[in-house]
């Protein structure tokens, strides 16, 4: 069981890795300037948390 | 202490205000006032706090951002339009069956996982669209959406704000199940009958909507639609009648293994990605909300506004806040989200408490109004979504005056439980 | 509101220049707290430090393998162990433990004290809640900094979380985050989630080493009706009702209340239920934690003065009395102590074959008088063998 939630553990980081390119790869794609500033600041807990800062 | 806090919240309410003079968006005039109101409480910038809050409703926006993406795959694989054909199909002669059915495919979702905005983004789409076919406008549709999102929400056995609200105040989540459900039954039935019943068509023309509905792609049965859905829903049924001998998989993870299912068992090959990016485009608004809001959140409660708040609320005398608490609490959600629980319903439980109120019977009258809050601003989030998914494009308060008859019904119901919580006593069970 | 391509890029740039400003430094003062490690001073009486993953293999390599230091008299007694920081934003009931492992000489019988019981919840501060991530004390020798922490572990540690928590093994529902509260997890289960796995490896501990006594140190909001009270479970109430007479006549008013029978997951239900010791729970006073708090800072974590707790005071709405004066943490760690000493006085009386008698331990006259940081030792003045982390 443990083996199996560690590993469920690994794939809620794979999961906030690949949302949080996605929303660097909008950021770079957007042409407006308040969608890029909102793209900024929701990128910032899934940057964090893959890091495992927070 | 007070003129501090009334300061912030001053200082916070022009910011948010400038940023709406400025054309800034709801979303980024709540991060002008988070930030407006930080300065004012004269800590600088102050980085981490900023940083942190932006972690206040993780949780929920991967349970958005998840939930949607299985959708939107669902939709573009073709699974939709099959189920709503087959709804249509069986049940098109019964207005009053098609009604019923909807309300219950509408409760099911949020009453497992408390989240009105998993119902809407889930099931929300076939309802809405058999809706139309019912000759319904869209911002009826958006309505019914949304209030059946609501009361899904509200519904047993999970119901977030109680069991927050009780985890607070060291109070086991016990006993809630019927008093719940009776109140967000009878809601949910109203509001979807009150806003359903008339239309410009009595009964589905069965022919007329087969050739209009989108064609599945060939190849598309049932297994296609109902694996994805067996798969998530058996992952939050198994976790519920075997937590001990299965793994917790969270909701995020579930929605994930069902969405990978739809791509997996596409009868087309669907572009994951390209849908994946469209999703947190869409998403930008919604989960934007959420995250500066929970910014919002930790500068008000740094500075004492938000306990300035609080304590505004406790302070009344119980008749007033009876008279009251039908506004405050969804107004609050609309600022505060699920941390309005904690915040107003841990005080309000151990007030319940101190005076001889029956706190279960209450806190689930409390309960079933905050969800009505989720289509308020700042956030709105439930109701943005309702909106989206209707295909509403008129102006949001047309949909919010919408729902003014059957969240007064439900607002009714709610304070009712509040002031005659005690004399309820008897539907304390399971 | 699309721009011409060269402010786009403009644009662009400022804005990763702004994210770069305000994650890099926000980004690092977390990482610098979950990764902060508290010095503990063995006082005279600590004969041993152990890791919780001693008693139990399935806790080892995970954050809450905390210390557990061992403080033996070497004379056959009785054992108690107490635990702070189940629930770490309580920090009287972290640094009670701390003066107990710094200044406890045992005499009679063994005592075991664990300082972070949930180290996990002691890496996170909780987002929304704007939370200090420190707290010092002043001592003769400068500041001794302490991790301030959450009442639910750290998602780093412990993720994803259920839908609804079920518990182990009453089957009933929680809120879905108190599979994180180690106060919501007794009595645990090894191949649980990791505050379940904690609190079954104290269940472990208790049992391998035959504890008669167990005490969990925790702070209450004044809005919440347990407080400035002793929790019992039904075993351990001639005790707890003996000390609360005693206190409440000689040092300051502490009430008595039975652990509730249908409430599950908290330490003096089920340790009392799952155990052959004696389990009980002090609580007391800490303004922080009241939601009607006013400003949250470092000032009000310590001194616990608070404005609007007042006025809620005034507007009757408080379990316990507050004043301009506060309840400074010198007051809350010393009627912790005073409690605990009195607590085991009780038990000497009612169980004279397994003693436990000790000293050393500040009383809440002395902490009051002398402030806590004068119970905080040196870590300069002792060896670097007789200085931990925790």
């Amino acid at each position: 069981m443990q083996t199996v939630q560690t590993v469920i553990g690994f794939l809620y980081y794979v999961i906030a890795a690949v949302i949080g390119l996605v929303i660097i790869a909008n950021f770079m794609r957007t042409r407006d300037a308040k969608k890029m500033l909102l793209y900024a600041v929701v990128l910032i807990p899934f940057v964090l948390r893959v890091l495992r800062i927070k | 202490m007070f003129y501090h806090a009334g300061l912030v919240l001053a200082v916070m309410a022009v910011g948010f205000a400038a940023g709406i003079l400025l054309r800034m968006g709801t979303e980024l005039s709540i991060l002008i006032a988070a930030l407006a109101g930080a300065l004012a409480h004269g800590a600088g910038v102050p980085v981490r706090h900023i940083v942190e809050g932006t972690f206040t409703y993780f949780d929920v926006v991967l349970i958005f951002i998840t939930a949607t993406y299985f959708m939107n795959l669902l939709k573009e694989s073709g699974g939709v339009s099959y189920i709503v054909r087959g709804i249509i199909r069986r049940f098109h002669r019964s207005r009053f069956m098609l009604l019923l059915l909807l309300t219950i495919v509408m409760l099911v979702p949020g009453a497992l996982t408390g989240s009105g905005t998993v119902t809407v983004l889930v099931v929300g789409s076939f309802v809405a669209t058999v809706l139309q076919y019912l000759g319904i406008s869209a911002d009826r549709i958006a309505a019914i959406v949304f209030l059946g999102a609501a009361m899904s929400a509200a519904a047993p056995p999970i119901n977030l704000w109680a069991m927050m609200a009780a985890a607070g105040s060291n109070m086991p989540y016990v006993g809630f199940t019927l008093p719940l459900a009776v109140i967000s039954i009878l809601g949910a039935l109203f509001s979807v009958f009150y806003l359903g019943w008339g239309g410009t068509q009595r009964n589905i023309d069965l022919d007329k909507a087969m050739k209009e509905l989108p064609e599945p792609p060939k190849g598309t049965s049932w297994l296609h639609v109902a694996v994805p859905f067996a798969i998530f829903f058996g992952i939050v049924l198994g976790g519920r009648l075997w937590p001990y001998d299965m793994p917790v998989v969270g909701l995020p993870l579930a929605f994930t293994l069902s969405a990978l299912t739809v791509i997996v068992m596409s009868p087309t090959r669907l572009p994951a990605m390209k849908i994946l990016s469209r999703t947190v485009d869409d998403l930008l608004p919604l989960v934007g909300t959420v995250t500066v809001v929970g910014v919002l959140v930790q500068i008000m409660a740094l500075s004492g506004a938000r306990g300035l708040i609080s304590l505004s609320v406790v302070i009344l005398p119980l008749t007033v806040l009876f008279a009251v608490l039908w506004a405050v609490l969804p107004i609050s959600e609309g600022i505060f989200q699920y941390a309005s629980a904690p915040l107003l319903g841990v005080p309000l439980v151990f007030l319940f408490n101190m005076k001889g109120i029956n706190p279960i019977i209450a806190l689930s009258g409390m309960a079933t109004i905050w969800p009505l809050g989720d289509c308020l601003p700042p956030t709105a989030p439930v109701g943005r979504a309702a909106v989206m998914t209707a295909g509403f494009k008129g102006d949001y308060k047309q949909f919010l005056v919408r729902l003014i008859v059957p969240a007064l019904f439900i607002l009714a119901l709610g304070t009712l439980y509040i002031i005659f919580a005690s004399e309820l006593g008897f539907l304390v069970w399971g | 509101m699309a721009q011409p391509k060269r402010s786009q890029l403009t644009i662009r740039l400022v804005v990763v220049a702004l994210w770069l400003a305000l994650v890099i430094p926000g980004g690092i003062q977390l990482a610098a707290h979950r990764n902060y490690k508290e010095t503990i001073v063995l006082g005279p009486g600590v004969t041993e430090v152990r890791k919780l993953s001693d008693w139990a293999p399935y806790i080892e390599g995970t954050t809450n393998d905390c210390n557990i230091y061992v403080l033996d008299s070497g004379v056959p007694g009785g054992t108690m162990l107490v635990i702070g920081g189940t629930h770490p934003e309580e920090p009287a009931g972290v640094l009670s433990a701390v003066t107990i492992v710094e200044n406890v000489v045992p005499k009679v019988g063994k005592i075991l004290v664990a300082v972070r019981a949930n180290k996990s919840a002691s890496t996170v501060t909780r987002p929304g809640d704007a939370y200090p991530q420190f707290y010092t004390i002043p001592t003769d020798f400068g500041d001794r900094k302490f991790r301030m922490g959450d009442r639910w572990s750290n998602p780093l540690d412990s993720w994803p979380d259920p839908e609804v928590y079920v518990h182990y093994p009453s089957g009933q529902m929680l809120a879905y985050m108190d599979v994180r509260n180690l106060n919501r997890t007794w009595p645990g289960r090894p191949d649980g989630m990791l505050t379940e796995r904690t609190t079954r490896a104290f269940i472990d501990l208790i049992n391998a080493e035959n504890v008669d006594i167990f005490i969990d140190n925790h702070e209450a909001e004044l809005e919440y009706s347990v407080i400035s009270t002793i929790v019992a479970h039904q075993d351990a109430a001639d005790i707890a009702a003996m000390a609360s007479m005693m206190l409440s006549a000689m040092e300051f008013p502490m009430g008595m209340e039975y652990s509730p029978l249908l409430l599950h997951g908290l330490s003096h239900r089920e340790v009392g239920d799952h155990t052959d010791a004696l389990a009980l729970e002090i609580e007391v006073p800490e303004p922080f934690l009241d939601r009607v708090r006013g400003i949250t800072d470092e000032a009000l974590l310590l001194e616990g003065k608070d404005e609007f707790v007042m006025r809620a005071g005034k507007a009757g709405l408080l379990y316990e009395k507050i004043d301009e004066n506060g309840w400074h943490i010198d007051e809350r760690v010393g009627r912790t102590n005073s409690t605990i000493k009195m607590i085991v006085e009780m038990y000497n009386e009612f169980y004279p074959d397994r003693q436990i008698q000790f000293e050393g331990l500040p009383t809440r006259d002395e902490v009051v008088a002398y402030g806590v940081g004068r119970y905080l030792l040196n870590p300069a003045q002792v060896g670097a063998n007789r200085v931990v982390q925790d």
